[in-house]
Parts: C-alpha cells; structure tokens; sequence
C-alpha cells in the first residue's frame, strides 16, 4: 500500500526537505555551534590540490603528521604549475565536492572562485586563530575583494572576506652565484642597468660557459611572471588601479619589454631560452649554464639541494634590482589554503588548514622541508635564517612586491595573450613595441 | 493464403536481431550521441566557464566568429594540415619500409620487430617528455650528437622554423609501429605462390614487391590512412608536453586552440564550435577516404 505513486512522491518530497534543511544547518556559521569533537573527524578521508614540484615534497611529511594526530586521511591531488589553475576552475565551475582543501595561487583565483570558497572567519573565530602572525600582504592575498581584486573604490585593505589561509610565500627573488660573482669581482646588482652589465661581463668572461641570466621563455605563464619584475620596476603595468583599462600603451611598457627581450638576444640568456620552462630553466641552473636567476624564493632551495644541483651551496639571493632611482618591484605568488564550500567534509578539511598554516607547523616546514613560511616570525628563527640566508630578502621582498591581478579574464589575459606577445618578441617574430601594442589591443577586448 | 506465415517469419528473421543490438544502441547514444548533440547546442550559445548558470542564445556567431573573428583560427587549421599530412605520410612510407624489412625471415627479425613496437606501448606524454630533453638546445642529446659530426643545431623547441618539425618527428617516432603493424599483419596474406611465380619469370625482389605485394597491401593502407589521419588531426598530448603550442603559437593545432579556448578564455561555446569545426572536417576526410577504397578495390564474385 505504502507503495502507492502518492505516497511515493510524498516520501521523496519530505525527504529533499529534509535534505534542504540539513543543508541548511551545515551551512550555518560554525561560530554558534561548538568545535567538533576531534574524534568525529577521524577516519575521514579530505583532498587537497597541489602544485606537483616543490609545494608537494614541501608538504607531505607535515601533512603525514596531520594524518598521525588527528585520524584524519589526506589525498593530495597534483597538477604542474601551469596547470592547476584551470584544472581548479574546472572543480569550482561544476560546483564539484570532489577537492575539500583548494590551494589557491593568490588574487587570480580569487577573482574567478571565491564564489566557491567557505568563508573561514567564523571558523577563525571559534578556534581564536590569531590572523595578525602572518605577512600582511600574504594574508591579504587570501581575501576577497582585497588589494589586488576588482574592487569597489575605498575599498581599505585587511577589510575582505578571509577565504584562505597562506601556506607558503613566493616573491620573486635574485637567486645568484656566489663564486661566479667572487670570480669576476661583481656584488650584486642594484639596478636593472647594472644586472644587464653583469651578464654581460659573464657571458663574455666566460665564453658562453655561463650565461649571465636564465630566463623562462617558453610561451607559457612563467616568461610573463619574469617580465612582470622588469615591467612594474620601469614603473608601468598592465592594468589602470581599478584592474578595468589595460595600461601597455605606455612607452615604459615597451621600454621594459625591450629591456627583457635584449637579455636573451643580446645573447645573455641561454640559447634555448624561448623554449625554457620552468624545469628546463632549473636544469639549466643546477648544471651550472647561468649565473643569475630573477624567481621565486622556494626555488632557492631546489639550486642549492646537493642531491640534484651541481651548484648547490653557491646560491645567494639579493632583491629584484630597481630601475630610474626606484626600487625593483617583484611579483609575489602565493599560496592560500580555502575550504571547498560544496566539501562534505569542511570541518576536517579547516583542520588541516589550521595545521599547515599554524606558526609551528610553517617553521617545521620551512627548516625541515624547504617550504616558504608565510608567518613572519618564522623569518627571525636562528636555524632558520642560519639554514636558508636568503629568507631575509624573501621577507623584504614579500612585504614591498606586488601580487599578479585579480579579475575575472586574468588567465586568458596572462597565459594566451601576454604569454604569446612575449614569446614572440622574443624569439624576434614581433618587435616589443608591436607585441605591447597587440596586447593592450588584445587585453582592452577582453576587459571589455 | 498461406503466405502469412512465412513473411512474418521472414519479418522475424529481418528484425530478429534487433533486440540484440539494444545494449550498443544505448552505450552508443549515451556515450556519443549525447556529448555531440550536447556540443552541438553549446556551440550555438554563449556560455563562460565561470558562470554555467548563464546560457545565451546566439545562432552562428561562435562559427562566424571563429572563420572570421578569431585570428588565430586559420593560422591553426594551417598548423594542422602540415602536422596531419606531413607526419601521416612519414608514418606510411616508414611503416611500408620497415615492415617489408621485418617481413624478410633472418635472424633477429622477431626482435627487431618487439623493439619496433616499442613505441606504442609508451605513453604520449613520457614520450614527450624525453623528447624535450632530448631536443634541449643547450644540454639536449641531439644537438650533442650532430656537433660531434660538425653540425650547429637549431634550437628545435624554440625557433619558430623548426619546432613544428620538431613535433612532427615526435609524433612520426611514436605511431610509425601502428603502420608497421598493420602492414605487417597484411603481408602474411601475401600469397607466396604468386611471388614464386614472378621470381620464376624473372622478376626481383624490388619488382614482385612493386607490382605483387603493395597491390595486395591496398585494403592494409586505407585503414592506416584513415586511423592515422583522424587520429594527427585531433593529436593533442604529444604537442601539449613538447611545446603547448609555442613559440610564438607555430605548433598551435586545433586541439591545443580548443583547449585553450575553453579553458583560459573560458569560453565554451567558441571552444565547441571549433570542436564542431574538427568533427565535420573529420568527417569530410574519412568520406574521401571511403569514396575511394570503393573505387579501387576490385569488386568480387561478379565477371
């Protein structure tokens, strides 16, 4: 009887109902409600997305410690670094329960996902996570809108939603040889024009042996990051400050392109490099092919890791060189943490994030497994700036950088259009002005 | 009268499978049909990753945009066409070559032709992957070996004359084993009779060859032609890995463009109307290809 169509159609009404209001309650503000019990939680299996190179081996004795005090299991999920981002957009966009812990490459993510992300104050709130122990501007990459996002105008910085959590720092540095620099009697550079000299007086002390600087420019996300320390040091930018105008049409812009197109064909730069990505140029390194480096910091500890590099313990850092009397100003990337708002495991998947991004937890990774910390006190342990004396300029770096731009077209912007206008300038396809020209056309059509 | 009967039997046997092609039918429809027709209708709307919510109508104007609008799209159907018949020409005229030489019955030649197969139990992408390294202009293997004989060479991944062919080798390198395959598989049919017959009058190896064994192979080099073809034609990871399409977009094939599209520009109805775009020139080239095994193959059992 009870299996009339009726009763049928009733039973499934009531059930959804109570599916609807259960969803409700779980996505209530954990604030009024007590912390789970730790035992719940346990037994749970999360996912969490990383970059496979660097970020992984960083991460896993840590997260295998998470395992081992809480119960709680953790999948990590790996992309290459010029993949995750859109594999990220594919889960978010399909509103996936798939991924519980996102890692989130700064303002481009947020721009596109913070739709997504579980608002963390609340659970910052209840569990008294003291937020003022990280770099500021580390911090504020994990908000939406914040500095770096579309914005309304006023908008004051520290006031967005906290989305995530940094885990792990990258500004652009100047990784550099120590017994190259000591063999031509150079210090290290304070200027771009200074920089360009210097490899210079190496490419042609060395014959070619060691070229001055390695570049990454294949057409790929990394040639645009390496222009961006040359382009915001001269002083342009690709976008207006309210991220709505491209801004190329700006001389400096072309001068800056032209500035980091002649590295490599004035024959300073290596011979491959407009096929040079990320590993090729960190081979090209660790063999020991080039003498300087302008990237992020947690490669430091990839040249100077005695089991793959050649060149291990040679490596010192110093900051991007300035330009016309400024200051350079480097690209930071770095990496948040945020909870998968559609996770049926949010409470496990904040524990872990709580975890990583703890100040013990960020100074065991930075000293054991050569992670950049994100909390600023990290930077004045003894082991660690004895272990890693480049972490001093990292945390100068972090704090006057500026982090890539968030809005919604940033990633066609970035790696189709600024990716190809660059390559091409650089293997002498299009002169820099007419790549600058192209782009700002190209960008203004996407803004649109 | 009478004849009732037999025609519904008949009509059983004409219909009896039916219910027996019901299963492929349904793998078939969910498996193919839908994501086509699915396809379709997006490539008729504006739809953004970003927001899948949204759906606008909006006739043909991802087609005409992409033939008209797009300039990247003409550029990459040229890329492809190169890639497509320059490495599926290699992949046969290879294939031919080496499979007669693996079908001469000396030593070794049951290894030689394990070690031929190699490739195709690689992956694409490790493949690639070696390949990169082996193509490294600084530290590759490659460029080595050619300055030892007092060669310079090029930097193959990075200059836009030589990274299509580049990736072209790649993709010969790794599919010429399905041609020898096939080729290999159809020599055995070669009746040996007739070859001793043409020896008997006369005829060398490099004549029966010629003028016996690839009339026989004809069937054998349709179907390389058109699996290989399709297959070039939407090739994706080889050239992914190697280049993602740099530098400066010369190794941009249609694949690596709708990836592209769909997922940096999040545009979904552009990114299925270029798969739309691949589909029906699949199609054409398959329908060319058909037409003309129909034609050359000598129809049997009729005098």
């Amino acid at each position: 009887m009870s299996d009339s169509p009726s009763a049928r159609r009733r039973a499934i009404t009531a059930l959804s109902a109570i599916g609807i209001v259960a969803l409700a309650v779980s996505g209530c503000a954990p604030s009024s409600e007590p912390a789970p019990d730790p035992s719940d939680l346990a037994g749970q299996t999360i996912r969490m997305t990383v970059v496979q190179a660097g970020f992984r081996p960083a991460m896993e004795p840590a997260i295998a410690r998470f395992t081992e005090e809480t119960g709680i299991k953790v999948e990590l999920v790996g992309y290459g670094g010029d993949q995750i981002q859109e594999k990220t957009q594919l889960e978010v966009s399909s509103r996936s329960s798939n991924i519980d812990v996102y890692a989130l490459d700064g303002p481009p993510y947020m721009a596109t996902m913070h739709d997504a992300l579980e608002p963390l104050q609340p659970y910052v709130d209840r569990d008294g996570v003291d937020l003022d122990v990280y770099i500021p501007s580390m911090l504020e990459m994990g908000r939406y809108p914040s500095d770096f996002t579309q914005k309304e105008a006023g908008y004051k910085s520290g006031t967005g939603e906290v989305l995530g959590l940094p885990v792990r720092i990258g500004p652009h540095i100047l990784h550099y040889r120590k017994d190259i620099f000591e063999q031509f009697g150079l210090e290290a550079p304070k200027t771009l024009d200074e920089l360009r000299e210097q490899a210079k007086t190496i490419t042609e002390g060395t014959n070619g042996e060691v070229y001055g600087v390695a570049l990454e420019g294949a057409q790929s996300l990394y040639i645009v990051l390496q222009w961006y320390d040359i382009l915001w040091s001269f002083g342009a930018d690709v976008f207006d400050e309210t991220l709505t105008k491209a801004t190329l049409d700006d001389p400096r812009a072309v001068e800056a392109t032209e500035y980091f197109v002649n590295l490599y064909q004035d024959g300073y730069a290596p011979p491959s490099t407009p096929s040079a990505d990320l590993d090729a140029a960190v081979a090209l390194l660790q063999q020991g092919s080039a003498a300087m480096y302008p990237e992020y910091f947690p490669r430091h500890a990839v040249l100077n890791d005695p089991e793959a590099s050649k060149t291990a313990g040679q490596w010192i850092a110093a900051p991007i060189p300035g330009n016309d009397g400024n200051p350079g100003v480097a690209v930071v990337t770095g990496w948040s943490l945020g909870v998968n708002k559609y996770s049926e495991h949010k409470d496990a998947a904040w524990e872990l994030i709580k975890f990583l991004t703890s100040p013990e937890v960020q100074l065991s990774m930075a000293v054991e497994n050569g992670n950049a910390p994100t909390v600023a006190s990290v930077y004045e342990d003894a082991k660690y700036q004895e272990l890693v004396p480049a972490a001093a300029v990292a945390l100068e770096a972090a704090q006057s950088s500026k982090a890539r731009s968030g809005l919604p077209g940033i990633l066609e912007i970035e790696q189709t259009i600024l990716a190809f206008e660059l390559n091409a300038a650089l293997v002498g396809d299009k002169t820099p002005a007419q790549a600058m020209k192209d782009a700002q056309q190209r960008i203004t059509d996407v803004l649109k | 009268m009478g004849h009732g009967p037999t025609q519904s039997r008949r009509r059983q046997e004409r219909w009896g499978f039916a219910p027996y092609l019901l299963p492929a039918i349904l793998v078939l429809a969910v498996a193919l049909l839908y994501p086509l027709t699915y396809s379709l209708y997006t490539s008729f709307h504006e739809v953004s990753l970003y927001d899948l919510s949204r759906w606008d109508f909006v006739g043909i104007d991802n087609y005409t945009n992409l033939l008209f609008g797009n300039p990247a799209f003409w550029p990459s159907l040229r890329v492809t066409g190169i890639f497509t018949v320059v490495s599926v020409f290699l992949e046969v005229v290879l294939g031919l070559a080496i499979a007669l030489l693996l079908n001469i019955a000396i030593r070794g030649s049951k290894l030689a032709r394990t070690v031929v197969l190699l490739p195709m139990m690689l992956t694409p992408i490790v493949i690639s992957l070696i390949w990169k390294m082996l193509f490294n202009g600084d530290v590759g293997l490659l460029n080595y070996g050619l300055s030892t004989v007092g060669i310079d060479g090029p930097q193959w991944l990075g200059d836009t004359s030589w990274a299509l062919t580049a990736v072209i080798v790649v993709e010969v390198w790794q599919n010429t084993s399905y041609a020898v395959l096939i080729f290999l598989a159809a020599l055995q049919g070669v009746p040996d009779d007739v070859i001793e017959a043409a020896h008997v009058d006369g005829a060398g190896w490099w004549r029966s060859t010629w003028h016996i064994v690839i009339p026989f192979l004809r069937p054998a080099l349709v179907i390389v032609l058109i699996i290989r073809t399709l297959f070039a034609f939407r090739a994706f990871e080889t050239v992914f890995a190697l280049t993602s399409g740099g530098p400066a977009d010369s190794t941009l094939i249609l694949s690596l463009f709708l990836q592209r599209t769909a997922f940096r520009s999040f545009d979904l109805g552009e990114a299925s109307a270029i798969g739309w775009v691949m589909f029906l020139l699949a199609l054409a080239i398959s329908v060319v290809y058909l037409l003309a095994l129909r034609e050359r193959t000598p129809k049997r059992g009729r005098r």
